[in-house]
């Protein structure tokens, strides 16, 4: 682990990770009713965050970035290292808004301050809504991240990983949309981008060590 | 132009839109990153990006074709092409292959270029989704639809003989339920045209004898049976379709009906359904036999009188029940029943219950049927007090909470109580009962309910399940019966001063009075103090809902409808009772249903004199106020009502309209005559007087008393003043009617009987003796269904 280098990566996430994260808890915290009943907008921030995650740490064109590459680490070390990043950005947001529902925090202040009816009944169907922001998040951080490392490519046809990861990221979403979460469609669903995910993983890593990086 | 080629230049346009956007976007892009490394030229994508994008296709749009392909809500019905027809399920597969295939394909392409690959992909996916789910019938179902074979189910109703064999116009068609493709049917079966010639002959003429007069039910062997046919467009309201002759057997039995009447036919897109209303004198005769068995045994059942008796079903169950209405000692039978099949009289502790609830489970899911209402749903009542009440949440919230509807799950009974059932499907139609509760959940359900009415019920009811059903199911009225903390929040938290319903979310359909909100109405029905406060603030919310039904006319069984339900629980009657009073005066026939308002609100008699008073109604009003209502009052009170009745009309006859004359005083008379009639103490001293009275030739004298007795009333009180009778002729009577429910008493009495000074009584008594003692001891077996 190159803490410095990990370090470096993670400053270009603050000022998103700061502003995601107060939005990810406030909205969690005060949106009334069940979460189930508001499922689009959690994915929606999911896929935003995840696009500013991945723009902040896979704009390989810019300055900063050649200079990082100049700087001795090695191919593998920095693509891993950008990775772990981009999952040390999200969960810093996801952990807070997960332990706002998983805690009595959020049934607390609905039932008490809100007096609202859906609380405290609500508050273990809640609790199941975080699993799948988590799993959206594993999801869609190697989809994008590939989409940046693919168009950094001295190949052509650079605009086909964007294309696929697009098309991938619309499937996903109206899968997510006609299944319920427990049962089996979803199930199949979440798997399935998990594995997609893995693909992305490793096709991204190898790819990485033909990476265009210009100032 | 034809839709389809109408279709099809649509998707090329829009598969021009999503290659040009693409092409557009591509050339931006670069521009404006002021890129120039990406030329023609360059070298081809890497292998790993290749292999990765290609796998990614495959992946993905395979996930994409199995959800479409599979997702019978949005069409996709690959995996039940049998429930399609062949041409159609033709269609479906070669769509779905075509699909699959062309997924396969872009993955190949894929390999050498992503840009055409995915877009082939995604066009492709769309067109298959399109093709399955649009309004365009492009796999030609409704066609098919149209022109498929129904499948025709003749059912038998009123009894439960299962597999009773089934003639139609001579020809057999097999054991009940019969299901036949209409097309087969009238290939097989001929056409008569006209009724059969023996079916007069096989006329079963069944006395049904009153005390004072015979009816003669006239049943018939040959029951006539409708074509079921879709109905033609412009036919007339009730217009017949062919007309042919059925008729049923049960082992020995012939089925007896009426000739017109007794069945029904009902069609489907899919299906058709025909029911033949049929008894079986013999089988019915039998079970009756059954029952005068276990009577002889003082209601302790041998094991082989249980076997007999299991081979009814359902209707050896349905007259249990029947007889333990006014027989409690039935009920011993019932629970020797259900020990004798589950054991539950070795149940002495948890694991021991357990072991009995997961037995019945098991039985509910093998045999795709559960209900409340049977021998294992009385085991269940049995065990459910030492079931352990965590171990039962814990199995009842999982079901809960992996069900994915539960709609059809309960009912509520007449009695306010839930049924817990789950139905065999047998009709072909889709009630939706593939997507409900497992059969194995409908004793769990029962089991927590029967635990819920225990004096002091088990708290995690309130605190598990009850939330739970909200949680996961919104079924927020069984979850206000249950009650608990969490769930009054969850209801009481509303706006519940409303009796209109806010938007669609607080709607609840009742009948007679529309939408109404269903917070306002769970609130009322909700258990315990939350409840009762409940009620109490929302008292005139329930009097305004009371005065907006739909029919503007009070008519009669208004008074049983939900919503007076809850007046006369909450003993709210009496304040309603003016309002209630306005709403309805001049109405048609309103005094009955005045006197039906102050039954149910237990008013004083003098009360139902008042509104005599009150409504001056003529004396037709009167008779038809007296005739509904005795029916419905408890003896004690009928005779005092009767009295107040009588009273306040000698006191002033001119508070009936237009009752002048001695004819019309007559007359009134005699329909209060007829209205005590109702109290069977009266009744049976009424018809004593007239037995010991001059034997009178108009038809009054109860010369059918005895049969009436043996018939319909064993238990009727006349049967003990008649054996109390001095006079043998007297005592003589009662001697049938003892013989028919041979129950203890009964028999005790006939022993006396067989004793009597009068030599004739004694004979005809010794004689029931007898045949009872006979009777006791023939091997149950000879009675079982055949």
């Amino acid at each position: 682990m190159k803490l410095r280098l990990f370090l470096w990566l993670m400053r270009r996430l603050r000022p998103i990770t700061t502003v995601a994260a107060a939005v990810a808890c406030g909205w969690t915290l005060l949106v009334p009713g069940p979460l189930y009943e508001s499922r689009e907008w959690p994915l929606l921030f999911i896929l935003a965050h995840s696009i500013a995650i991945t723009s902040a740490l896979g704009r390989f064109m810019t300055p900063q970035f050649a200079w990082l590459h100049g700087r001795g680490y090695s191919r593998a070390a920095l693509w891993s290292h950008t990775m772990a990043a981009a999952g040390a950005g999200a969960l810093a947001v996801w952990i807070p808004a997960a332990l706002i529902v998983a805690t009595p925090a959020r049934s607390f202040v609905h039932d008490r301050l809100f007096t609202s009816p859906y609380y405290p009944i609500m508050q273990p169907r809640d609790a199941i809504e975080i699993w799948q922001w988590l799993w959206t998040y594993l999801a869609l951080l190697p989809l994008m991240a590939y989409g940046w490392i693919r168009e950094s490519q001295p190949t052509r046809g650079m605009m086909g990983g964007w294309l696929l990861v697009i098309a991938a990221i619309i499937a996903g979403f109206s899968m997510l949309n006609i299944t319920r979460p427990g049962e089996f469609p979803r199930e199949l669903v979440n798997g399935a981008y998990g594995l997609a995910a893995l693909i992305c993983l490793i096709a991204g890593r190898r790819l990485y060590r033909a990476l265009e990086v210009r100032r | 132009m034809h839709r389809y080629t109408f279709v099809l230049i649509q998707f090329v346009f829009l598969l021009l839109i999503l290659f040009a956007a693409v092409y557009a976007a591509k050339r931006l892009w670069s521009r404006s990153a002021g890129r120039d490394f990406g030329p023609a030229n360059a070298p081809a994508p890497s292998r790993a990006s290749r292999t990765g994008e290609s796998l990614l296709i495959l992946l993905l749009g395979g996930l994409t074709w199995f959800l479409t392909a599979s997702t019978r809500s949005t069409g996709g019905m690959l995996f039940d092409l049998d429930q399609l027809t062949p041409a159609v399920a033709r269609a479906n597969l070669a769509a779905a292959i075509v699909a699959g295939v062309g997924v396969v394909v872009c993955a190949l392409i894929a390999l050498r270029r992503t840009i055409p690959a995915v877009i082939l992909a995604v066009t492709l996916l769309s067109a298959y989704g399109f093709i399955l789910n649009s309004g365009f019938d492009f796999l030609g179902r409704e066609a098919a639809k149209q022109q498929a074979p129904i499948e025709w189910t003749i059912d038998l109703t009123g009894t439960d003989a299962q597999g009773a064999d089934l003639w139609v116009n001579g020809v057999h068609l097999g054991k009940t339920p019969v299901t036949i493709t209409i097309d087969e049917f009238l290939k097989r079966v001929p056409f008569w045209g006209a009724p059969p010639e023996t079916v007069g002959e096989d006329v079963l003429a069944v006395p049904e004898h009153f005390p004072k007069w015979i009816v003669e039910r006239k049943l018939t062997r040959w029951i006539e049976l409708e074509l079921p046919s879709r109905p033609a467009r412009g036919a007339a309201p009730g217009a017949r379709g062919p007309v042919y002759y059925a008729k049923a057997r049960s082992g020995d039995d012939w089925g007896c009906g009426y000739t017109r009447g007794s069945s029904q036919s009902t069609f489907g897109d899919e299906y058709a359904y025909s029911s033949i209303g049929v008894t079986f004198p013999g089988r019915d005769r039998r079970l009756e036999t059954l029952l005068d068995q276990v009577r002889l045994a003082d209601y302790r059942p041998s094991a082989d009188w249980l076997s007999a008796f299991e081979t009814y079903g359902p209707d050896g169950w349905n007259s249990l029940r029947k007889a333990a209405r006014d027989e409690p000692r039935m009920q011993e039978v019932i629970d020797a029943w259900a020990d004798a099949r589950y054991g539950t009289s070795r149940v002495t502790d948890a694991d021991s219950a357990w072991l009995v609830l997961d037995r019945i489970r098991r039985e509910a899911e093998a045999n795709r049927q559960y209900t409340t209402s049977s021998v294992a749903g009385r085991a269940i009542e049995l065990i459910a007090p030492m079931l352990d009440p965590e171990r039962l949440a814990t199995a009842a919230v999982e079901y809960i909470r992996t069900a994915r509807y539960g709609g059809y799950a309960y009912k509520m009974q007449d009695d306010g109580r839930y049924e817990f059932s789950y139905p065999r499907q047998e009709r072909r139609g889709g009630d939706g009962l593939d997507e409900q509760y497992p059969p194995g959940a409908f004793p769990v359900a029962h089991a927590v309910y029967a635990q819920s009415l225990l004096p002091d019920p088990p708290a995690v009811i309130q605190a598990q399940i009850a939330p739970a059903l909200i949680r996961w199911q919104d079924k927020t009225d069984i979850a206000a019966a249950l009650g608990g903390g969490e769930v009054e929040k969850y209801i009481l938290r509303r706006d519940t001063y409303r009796i209109e319903p806010k938007d669609f979310r607080d709607r609840k359909y009742l009948s007679n009075y529309g939408y109404i909100n269903r917070w306002f109405w769970l609130g009322m029905h909700l258990r315990g103090q939350a409840g009762r406060n409940f009620r109490r603030l929302h008292k005139n919310q329930l009097f305004e809902l009371l005065g907006k039904p739909t029919i503007p006319n009070v008519m009669e069984g208004t008074l049983s409808q939900e919503p007076y339900d809850l007046l006369f629980a909450n003993g709210w009657g009496g304040e309603y009772w003016p309002r209630f009073k306005a709403r309805t005066a001049g109405q048609n026939q309103f005094l009955k249903i005045w006197w039906e308002y102050l039954v149910r609100m237990d008013a004083p008699p003098k009360m139902f004199a008042e509104t005599l008073r009150e409504a001056h109604v003529d004396n037709s009003e009167l008779r038809w106020a007296l005739e509904h209502n005795g029916k419905l009052l408890e003896p004690e009170r009928l005779r005092a009502v009767a009295d107040a009745v009588e009273q306040a009309i000698d006191r002033d006859p001119a508070i009936i309209k237009d009752a002048t004359d001695d004819w019309q005083r007559r007359e009134i008379k005699k329909y209060l005559e007829n209205f005590r009639q109702n109290d069977p103490q009266y009744c049976a001293r009424a018809l004593m007087a007239q037995l010991r009275g001059p034997d009178r030739k108009d038809g009054e004298y109860p010369q059918f008393a005895g049969q009436w007795l043996a018939e319909q009333k064993p238990s009727h009180p006349l049967v003990g003043m008649l054996e109390q009778a001095p006079e043998a002729a007297l005592r003589q009577k009662a001697i049938p009617a003892l013989e028919a429910r041979p129950t203890p008493d009964h028999r005790a009495l006939l022993d006396r009987l067989a004793a009597d000074a009068d030599a004739g009584v004694r004979a005809a008594a010794q004689e029931a003796v007898t045949r009872l003692s006979q009777l006791a001891r023939r091997n149950p077996k000879e009675f079982a269904a055949k």
